[in-house]
């Protein structure tokens, strides 16, 4: 449940995990995974829906960067997305984990609940944004540096280090980070080495179409409610967790998780393309074991204070 | 030429130095694993401490990477981040853009009487606007247009630079002695009102005055200097559209009565005169915007040879792949 629930030596720990869990473990194994705790903050998602959508480049960027960066001019809403949109395929990493010598699917969904606990237990808690683009950064560095198993812990920290650089209005400082892995792990040192070398690695490629990017757009331009939009939201947040879901395109995902949660909601279906048909058709899994563990109506009240307050 | 001192640049070599400046030293250079192809290295030195990488810093170059990921045809390709040595408390970063030899300033010099005819003025505008769009719809906003840092292309493709971490720098640049030029300043930002893209829809229309002239319509060497001479030709704005909360007065000015546009610029034509004076609008609320522009009947014309352009290519590749065993979508 808590960071260190997980945040033992990486290796011992997932290979305990496997060993007791066994092949067939979805059921309970989700059960935990999909669970509704507290959740990231939804910052303002939707209380300031009119002042400005959520960008993955947020206003915080004007006041606090000295990068030249305007406030979003609405003559380009549209095209800004649309391009985003053409971009999204050049870093979403696809079957990142097929050179990885030690790192399974079910490990790097370990790291991400991690990463998404961190994210709701650090204070002041860290926007999605911050967690997807850590998710995203992961992904890609493992595409293309085969990595130690006692080493991903830190590559997570790393991520999110760099993450909440690009995204927050106060970024965690090294020492924060360093603490949240399992102690004694880690230095700052190494911390800083490795956020070095991921900058390299990634060529400082940051700003990333993420599928929650995809669904603040989708969100604040569409006509969806905000228990739509909320249950639409802790699906995608709990969905990163799953390696296969992860292969959809971000803007796919997106448009399949309003659908789904609209549909739900609503009761109300939109007709989609086949990418997105096969989106809901694995985002359908989830939100079945959700279910399972909290009725429809208290799963959506719990979204809802989750992402609406 | 000096071999260079940094690891992780020596696939460039240095062949002469651009230029220097408070943001570092800007090197002509070979890359040598592109067949000696000529290439501009921005050196970066970047301090970093107990925290690493520097928010700032992340957020920049991860701005120019965006940027650069549309490979916009009117903005200068950046090419490659070098990941210098890190020292004890610095570690330097080259940018290495691609090498364009003139910039539009020089271009204008070279340029032989008459000046520019209208379908080269045209053409030029429309790039200029292009480039433009494309860092708005990114919400970036450039500040520094000027004919130093447009650059031309040998054939005649123009492309914007020195955005992002150079404007930066360029903040530093005004602390030390180097003369910055006010003469593309928007009045906003005269009057330290507001800086949003706006400004750069003025530099824009400053610099289509030039493009008929061949020098700066407004030569100001100070603030209220530049103000005073952008008055004398817009007219002093009515009290109404006089920013708030701004040190200057707007009584402080001399009323004045706008002058034709064509009274300076003689050769301008009517379409091109309408939209220059939507640019050089005092509110920046009611400015063009460039995308506003690139509708502009100004523009009409050549949008439609553009789109026959492009059908006549469609139309040519259609036949062509009508041959190619399409793979199935």
């Amino acid at each position: 449940m808590f960071p260190s629930a997980i945040a033992m030596k990486p290796a011992l720990k997932f290979q305990s995990r496997r060993g007791s869990d066994g092949e067939t473990s979805d059921s309970d194994h989700c059960e935990d995974i999909y669970d509704v705790s507290p959740m990231l903050g939804c910052t303002d998602a939707l209380t300031s829906e009119a002042a400005a959508p959520k960008w993955s480049v947020p206003d915080q960027m004007v006041v606090d960067s000295p990068a030249p960066l305007a406030p979003a001019d609405p003559t380009y809403l549209d095209e800004w997305f649309l391009m985003m949109k053409s971009n999204e395929v050049k870093f979403h990493p696809v079957q990142s984990l097929n050179n990885q010598p030690q790192i399974t699917p079910e490990m790097r969904g370990l790291l991400v609940r991690w990463l998404t606990q961190v994210c709701q237990t650090v204070r002041p808690r860290l926007l999605p944004e911050t967690l997807f683009l850590a998710v995203n950064i992961v992904d890609r560095f493992l595409a293309v540096t085969p990595l130690g198993l006692d080493c991903l812990q830190l590559l997570g920290a790393t991520a999110l280090f760099i993450a909440a650089k690009m995204e927050e209005v106060h970024p965690l400082c090294a020492e924060e980070v360093v603490a949240m892995c399992d102690e004694g792990q880690y230095t700052r040192g190494q911390l800083r080495m490795l956020e070095r070398r991921v900058l390299s690695t990634l060529g400082f490629h940051l700003t990333v179409p993420t599928s929650i990017l995809f669904l603040e757009h989708l969100a604040a331009h569409g006509q969806y409610d905000q228990l739509t939009s909320c249950l639409a939201r802790h699906l995608l947040v709990t969905s990163l967790q799953d390696y296969v879901i992860c292969q959809h395109a971000p803007s796919s995902l997106a448009l399949a998780a309003l659908n789904l949660a609209s549909s739900l909601v609503n009761n109300m279906r939109m007709n989609t393309c086949p990418a997105v048909e096969r989106c809901i058709l694995d985002l359908q899994v989830v939100l079945m074991t959700m279910m399972d563990s909290l009725p429809l109506p208290d799963l959506l009240v719990a979204c809802y204070q989750q992402y609406c307050q | 030429m000096e071999t260079d001192p940094d690891p992780g640049t020596e696939q460039y070599e240095k062949v002469a130095k651009i230029g220097t400046g408070a943001y570092g030293t800007v090197y002509k250079a070979r890359d040598l694993k592109n067949g000696g192809e000529f290439v501009a290295l921005k050196r970066v030195r970047v301090q970093t401490g107990e925290e690493g990488m520097p928010m700032s810093t992340i957020r920049e170059i991860a701005l120019l990477r965006q940027l650069e990921s549309f490979e916009h045809p009117n903005v200068v390709r950046l090419l490659d981040i070098c990941h210098g040595t890190v020292a004890e408390k610095e570690t330097k970063l080259t940018l290495v853009f691609e090498h364009v030899d003139q910039d539009l300033h020089t271009y204008l010099e070279k340029c032989p009487a008459p000046g520019l005819g209208p379908d080269r003025i045209k053409d030029i505008m429309h790039q200029l606007l292009s480039g433009v769009e494309f860092l708005h719809m990114h919400r970036v906003v450039h500040r520094d247009l000027k004919p130093q840092n447009i650059l031309v292309t040998s054939n005649g493709q123009v492309k914007l630079a020195d955005f992002g971490l150079a404007r930066h720098y360029s903040f530093q640049m005004a602390l030390t002695s180097v003369v910055v030029t006010l003469w593309y300043r928007s009045p906003e930002v005269l009057l330290q009102a507001s800086y949003a893209t706006p400004v750069d829809i003025w530099s824009v229309g400053c610099i289509f005055a030039e493009l008929h002239t061949r020098k700066a319509i407004f030569q100001g060497n100070s603030d209220i200097d530049q103000l005073n001479k952008i008055f004398d030709v817009i007219g002093t704005p009515c009290k109404e559209e006089w920013p708030e909360e701004v040190s200057l007065p707007w009584s402080s000015f001399q009323p004045r009565l706008a002058i034709p546009l064509e009274s300076l610029l003689p050769e301008v034509e009517p379409l091109a005169k309408d939209m220059l004076d939507k640019m050089l609008c005092f509110n920046p609320h009611r400015r063009i915007t460039a995308k506003e522009a690139l509708q502009h009947a100004y523009f009409v014309g050549e949008e439609a040879v553009q789109e026959r352009l492009q059908e006549a290519a469609s139309s040519r590749s259609l036949t062509e792949n009508t041959f190619e065993t399409s793979p199935e979508k």
